[in-house]
């Protein structure tokens, strides 16, 4: 386990958030938004491109969003640093972006991969589980 | 003495004057008038008689319909024409109207033009489509197709909805509601802005 900054700085998830995709589905059923096609999420400097992404709303009814599910091979970026997966879920409750699908974080000159990734988005740090492996970017 | 004199000479001029103002002012009422000018007792309306005389039109029309399971859509407009030969299309005119999406949620419906098809049981309306739902969302597109007989609404041109929080636009949107529910479709280049609710 290796443990990364991601930003470094603390995410605030009330700003407003851009998305724009191919499609759009909302279904009243199951109280979700499903985004399709090149679904690109822009909140702040966090910056999400996903094939597709699933808006799960929270069941008490008041209209905010509970996780988000990005599929189809995910670059998040923020800052400087970068992390891409397979896929990626967001619980905005807790604040903890979880990555997982051979994860690469790419900080400035340093690379790191393993299995999954979870930030903290909250305190703005994180850990990358499963076959870790580091590049550390020298300074030439 | 010459007081009650006064008073009767009084009396004997008012007996005289007051008549002749009676006349004067009852006269006055005749001749200064001005000659009634028969053309403008009857103002004619300025409409286009033989197009009256060819469509059959209806003023004020109200058109009720029940959709899927028991939901009701009520469309009224200023004023609706058919061509004699295809009575079942309807062209109307401002059309206001009100759909039912669920015990209690509904929809304003507000545009220029529709084009409705009783035997097609479809509306399409046209020009400024303006729908509001009770839960504070506003549609605005250009033209809308709807369904009459089943919940089922397209919008085969760009599409903007605003709501508390949210501003989405988008190519086309479709609204399928198979029992009861209603599923929102936005397809191209959809593009959605949302602000969290404090």
């Amino acid at each position: 386990q290796v443990d990364i900054g991601f930003g470094g700085v603390a995410f605030d998830d009330r700003q407003p958030v851009e998305v724009t995709a191919d499609g759009l589905t909302l279904d009243q059923t199951t109280g979700e938004a499903i985004f399709t096609g090149n679904v690109i999420v822009v909140q702040g400097d966090l910056r999400m491109a996903a094939g597709a992404v699933r808006i799960v709303y929270g069941t008490q009814g008041n209209q905010d969003v509970s996780e988000v599910i990005a599929t189809g091979g995910v670059l998040v970026t923020r800052g400087a640093d970068a992390a891409e997966g397979g896929s990626a879920r967001y619980d905005v409750a807790s604040a903890l972006l979880t990555l997982s699908g051979n994860v690469l974080v790419t900080q400035g000159p340093t690379a790191i991969s393993g299995d999954s990734m979870v930030v903290n988005m909250r305190a703005g740090n994180g850990s990358v589980d499963g076959r870790v492996r580091t590049v550390l970017g020298g300074t030439d | 003495m010459a007081r009650d004199n006064l008073y009767s000479k009084a009396v004997v001029w008012v007996k005289i004057t007051l008549p002749l103002v009676a006349i004067g002012l009852l006269s006055s009422l005749f001749l200064l008038s001005g000659a009634p000018d028969p053309d403008a007792a009857l103002p004619y309306a300025e409409v286009n008689i033989d197009q009256i005389a060819r469509e059959q039109r209806v003023t004020e029309p109200r058109f009720a319909g029940v959709l899927g399971d028991g939901q009701e859509i009520i469309l009224t407009a200023n004023a609706v024409s058919a061509e004699a030969s295809r009575t079942e299309r309807i062209q109307a005119q401002s059309i206001n109207g009100r759909m039912d999406l669920s015990r209690t949620d509904f929809l304003t419906i507000q545009a220029d033009f529709g084009d409705i098809d009783m035997a097609a049981q479809m509306a399409t309306l046209t020009e400024d489509v303006v729908l509001q739902s009770s839960m504070g969302y506003r549609v605005e597109s250009e033209t809308m197709v709807m369904a009459l007989d089943v919940i089922n609404m397209r919008s085969p041109t760009p599409i903007h909805v605003t709501g508390p929080g949210l501003d989405v636009t988008a190519d086309t949107m479709e609204i399928t509601g198979p029992d009861g529910e209603a599923i929102l479709r936005f397809n191209g280049s959809v593009r959605v802005l949302y602000e969290p609710q404090s």
